[in-house]
């Protein structure tokens, strides 16, 4: 499916998704996120799992990053489920089950969120077409999602 | 170019936010109307932006984060 650039102030032209985050029964707003290879995982801000989603993240496996500034970050890991929105009516175009890293010092300066390699690219085959400013993403074959236990 | 054609086929227009969310403060959260085309709420939270957007008639706002002023991006979380 394909997916256009967006584009914010103060900033370049960027693959941005809109997704909605769920945990059960609940379902926190829809947030434009930065789709970001540099990332090691789906980072979101903790507000997002307190607040909207009833997660408890007292007990959450911890995970510790180093964000933009370099300053070290500690997120909590929580699974989700992760809907893609299509751009240009708000309509589900892909669901998938994923583990997402709350943080609540991180300042997310780019976007509201980041997809990352475990859990979003582990997920989806992105292929970017920078020139032209768009992208396209689809679901990765679940052989090739969980390699080892289809052996 | 057949990327090209591919994108005008699929009727995808580059998306351009700039001109709605011109006076945001950098950093603010954001609610946008459902469609997209207009600013509900902002504020310094999710939370925050959300509960003004019901507010003002806009239960089903999509939220973004606006960008730091004049900041690239040179390296993500890892």
């Amino acid at each position: 499916m394909v997916f256009a650039y967006t584009t914010l102030p103060n900033a370049p032209p960027r693959p941005y998704l809109d997704v909605v985050l769920r945990n059960g029964f609940r379902t926190a707003p829809p947030v434009i996120a930065l789709v970001d290879s540099g990332a090691d995982r789906l980072v979101f801000p903790t507000e997002m799992a307190i607040e909207f989603l009833g997660i408890d993240l007292a007990g959450a496996r911890a995970w510790n990053f180093y964000g933009t500034g370099g300053v070290l970050q500690k997120a909590k890991l929580a699974d989700v489920r992760m809907a893609v929105l299509k751009q240009e009516d708000g309509s589900h175009a892909f669901e998938v089950s994923t583990t997402c890293a709350f943080c609540d010092t991180f300042a997310f300066p780019v976007s509201g969120g980041l997809l990352g390699q475990e859990g979003f690219f582990s997920k989806f085959k992105v292929n970017f077409l920078q020139p032209y400013k768009y992208f396209e993403i689809d679901l990765w074959p679940a052989a090739l999602v969980h390699p080892i236990q289809s052996r | 170019m057949p990327e090209k054609q591919r994108r005008l086929e699929a009727g995808i227009d580059p998306r351009d936010f700039r001109e709605i969310l011109t006076g945001v403060p950098p950093g603010a959260w954001v609610a946008l109307s459902h469609d997209k085309t207009r600013v509900v709420a902002t504020g310094n939270s999710m939370k925050a932006v959300t509960y003004q957007a019901d507010l003002r008639g806009e239960p089903d706002p999509i939220l973004i984060k606006m960008p730091l002023a004049d900041e690239g991006k040179a390296v993500g979380a890892r």
